[in-house]
């Protein structure tokens, strides 16, 4: 389990995290999920020690970070951060000797996933495959903690799906997952928690079937003028388009359908909303781009 | 993790003994079927004379290693979630750099000797009693040096190499800078920086000493603390460094 409680980190007049607590159990995925400069990767940061947060704590299974902890954790930067002049032969044997952990017939099996030649320098690599090599590096010593900063980024779709597979396979198997990705649809496939950054501050979080549970449209056409209707508690934005209304709510939607219904509707349709629409809302800062 | 420094180092010694064999060969062209005559006599050579040239190889050496360890800003993601301290994994790169520059010195050593050896001089080199001096003196300011370039990089890693490169040219035109006629303020000054000057702590076999006043003892005692304080400072400041 990893829990983030009340993490803050300030860089001079920069509020990079601002106060992020979460949680992520054991056997879990979660995707952390922000627009760029949100704070995912300074939270990453904090939560591996890499820089100190001026308040919070992380514990992993309950504990504070020591050297120990990466007997167990297994991490992957947002660019992958190798010895451009050692062969990925020689990164494998590095991890071999700095981890008890390191199994060697798995990382040649992920090697031979990826089609990493690994006689080869890691700077003569591709981008992709120079990603992958940090995936087998991070993920040669069976991690039941993983911290994975955009993992698949310069991956081709078929690996990427490879990536998310062995994710899914390894939380199954009880490890606790954290990543972050741009890729929406890559945190939908591969996460069951999702929690959603903006200013530092962790704004949504949550298992994803609940959020989608909670987070309906109601979509009321009527015959007239559409009346009035304030905005009903729950609501969180209301758009008009011509005759129909679409109204972001809650878990009281079908209440809210009841009652557009009442006041005579010619249809009302109560739809899900994707992951990309929460994010979307979660983000929304009144149209600054 | 000492296994990346270990490729490193092999690296540098393969280039470094490469260039040294270069030397040598050059300068076996020079010196075979000539023989050195001063007044007449082939002077005795002091194996302390020799030593002190084996220390400039070290102090080569220990720029070049010096980056080393800030070099591993650009890969904390694999050197910081090793399942040991920071410290441990410095102290180890150290290590490594020490031996490396060590094994380095043996390879000077050995180029010296095969080059006495063609010029016809080997029998005339004798063991004087400032061996261990010299030995303790060269060990302390190739340590100095090492841990300086290293301290001097701490806090910005980026500009490692730079700094060793630099290294190089800032000691030597501090000890120049004593010779020549400064205004007394700037003379001080110049003194007191080649307090932290490898170069100037090293008299090598001179009589007349080295460049800084005081008893040699006290001054190897400088040296060594300086290498210490310079290597543990370095280290900490490596450890608590924010990514």
């Amino acid at each position: 389990m990893i829990a983030i409680s009340g993490l803050t980190k300030r860089y001079r007049d920069v509020l990079a995290v601002d106060g992020a607590s979460l949680e992520v159990p054991s056997g879990s995925v979660c995707g952390l999920l922000g627009r760029n400069g949100a704070g995912k990767t300074t939270t990453f940061k904090c939560l591996l020690g890499f820089t100190q947060p001026d308040a919070g704590e992380v514990r992993f299974d309950g504990a504070l970070l020591t050297p120990q902890t990466f007997l167990q954790l297994g991490y992957v930067p947002e660019r992958a951060q190798l010895y451009g002049w050692l062969t990925g032969e020689q990164h494998l044997e590095l991890t071999r000797r700095s981890h008890p952990r390191y199994d060697a017939s798995w990382a040649r099996e992920l090697a031979a996933t990826f089609r990493i030649d690994l006689r080869r320098r890691a700077k003569r690599l591709s981008k992709g495959q120079q990603t992958a090599l940090s995936l087998v590096v991070a993920l040669s010593t069976h991690p039941s903690l993983l911290v994975l900063d955009e993992p698949a980024s310069g991956l081709d779709p078929v690996m990427q799906r490879a990536v998310l597979d062995l994710l899914i396979d390894a939380a199954t198997n009880g490890a606790t997952i954290l990543l972050s990705s741009h890729q929406i649809g890559q945190i939908e496939r591969a996460a069951d928690r999702v929690a959603i950054m903006r200013d530092g501050r962790i704004v949504v979080s949550g298992d994803i079937d609940d959020l989608r549970e909670n987070a309906k449209i109601v979509e009321a056409t009527f015959d007239g003028a559409i009346p009035e209707f304030g905005t009903p508690n729950g609501v969180t934005r209301i758009e008009r388009v011509g005759r129909t209304v679409r109204m972001f709510a809650g878990s009281d939607a079908p209440a809210l359908a009841a009652h557009c219904s009442e006041l005579g509707a010619r249809a009302v349709r109560v739809l899900d909303r994707g992951l990309e629409d929460l994010f979307l809302e979660a983000v929304d800062d009144g149209g600054n781009v | 993790m000492e296994y990346v420094e270990i490729q490193r180092s092999r690296r540098i010694l393969t280039w470094f003994t490469a260039i040294v064999a270069v030397g040598v060969v050059l300068g076996g062209i020079g010196v075979v079927g000539h023989h050195m005559h001063v007044n007449g006599h082939v002077p005795a050579i002091p194996a302390s004379a020799l030593i002190a040239l084996v220390a400039f190889g070290t102090f080569i050496l220990a720029a070049i290693v010096s980056p080393g360890l800030n070099n591993e800003e650009s890969t904390i993601a694999i050197s910081w979630t090793r399942p040991m301290s920071r410290d441990q994994i410095a102290w180890r790169y150290v290590a490594v750099d020490l031996i490396t520059i060590a094994i380095g010195a043996l390879v000077v050593a050995c180029a010296i000797v095969v080059e006495c050896a063609l010029a016809g001089v080997l029998g005339y080199v004798f063991f004087d009693g400032k061996i261990g001096r010299v030995v303790l003196e060269a060990a302390g300011c190739t340590a100095m040096w090492y841990g300086l370039c290293l301290v001097a990089a701490a806090r910005m890693p980026e500009r490692a190499g730079l700094i060793a490169g630099l290294s190089w040219g800032a000691f030597i035109v501090l000890v120049i800078l004593v010779a020549v006629p400064l205004p007394p303020v700037l003379h001080g000054l110049v003194m007191a920086l080649n307090y932290l000057n490898p170069l100037a702590y090293f008299s090598g076999s001179d009589k007349s000493g080295s460049l800084l006043a005081g008893p040699p003892l006290l001054k190897m005692f400088a040296v060594w603390l300086i290498a210490i304080v310079a290597l543990v400072a370095a280290v900490r400041l490596w450890s608590t460094r924010e990514a």
